[in-house]
């Protein structure tokens, strides 16, 4: 390739870079398009005493580390989260929790938001 | 009395564990060329007898760069579920991330494109950006580790 003049080269950069801007912006449109079907498929109602037996575990095992309002103390804030119930339960560390106890936990966690 | 639940992810056939990990090693190769482009790229600016061969490793550096930086940013998006922005921690990752990637891209094509035909007050001007640069994917790398270890 034969060198540009900087004026040449400077425009060059300037329509590569927005072009790769707009390439990236553009898929994330897109796949966010294609998804958002499957995440309002997703939303899911749970009955209250599944949330009250959630929080009860929270109290018990959690709030050391998460606090009372879960927004976080030496833990993160449990707000908003936006992992699947697959990732939560992998990063839950008190592995004496029962599949029921998990499941009740997990579903508190999905009723706190901002 | 029934909760109505936020959007969640349920399904299996993808971990975000494996888009966490993909993100966490890929953004490295762009961080460390870009460094070390800018290394080089001051390096030639500053011993004028061996301009040219450190003016070929910067520019090679930074080629990949820029490569690096498209595989970075799409395992990122990947793993914060296709959200460009966020908020708290993440939005500051994502403010760091976005002008870094627009900015090793355009200076790696700007760099490819003039060669060794720039002129001196010109080389400066790309040294200054390539330090924002530097100073911006630090940003973002940081930002990415607290997200990612912790506060």
């Amino acid at each position: 390739m034969k060198d540009l003049s900087q004026q040449k080269a400077l425009l060059l950069a300037f329509v590569v870079s927005t072009l790769s801007l707009c390439a990236i912006f553009g898929s994330t449109v897109l796949v966010r398009a294609i998804t958002s079907q499957s995440r309002t498929v997703e939303l899911r109602d749970v009955k209250d005493q599944t949330v009250i037996e959630g929080r009860r575990i929270f109290v018990k095992h959690c709030v050391e580390c998460h606090g009372f309002d879960a927004r976080g103390e030496q833990g993160t804030d449990l707000h908003d989260l936006r992992a699947g119930d697959r990732l939560i339960r992998q990063i839950i560390t008190d592995k004496a929790l029962k599949e029921a106890d998990l499941r009740a936990l997990v579903g508190y966690l999905r009723t706190l938001r901002n | 009395m029934s909760v109505r639940l936020p959007p969640c992810d349920t399904s299996d056939d993808v971990n975000p564990i494996f888009w966490i990990h993909l993100h966490g090693s890929l953004t490295h190769f762009p961080i460390a060329f870009v460094f070390g482009a800018a290394l080089f790229e001051a390096l030639g600016f500053i011993c004028a007898s061996k301009r040219r061969e450190f003016g070929i490793v910067g520019s090679w550096f930074l080629l990949l760069a820029g490569l690096g930086a498209f595989g970075a940013m799409f395992s990122g998006l990947a793993t914060s579920k296709w959200n460009p922005w966020g908020k708290d921690l993440l939005l500051q990752h994502h403010l760091f991330a976005w002008p870094s990637f627009a900015l090793i891209v355009g200076l790696a094509t700007w760099r490819l494109a003039v060669r060794g035909g720039s002129s001196r007050p010109a080389f400066l001007v790309y040294l200054s950006i390539m330090a924002l640069t530097c100073a911006l994917v630090g940003g973002a790398g940081f930002s990415g580790a607290k997200l990612l270890l912790g506060r």
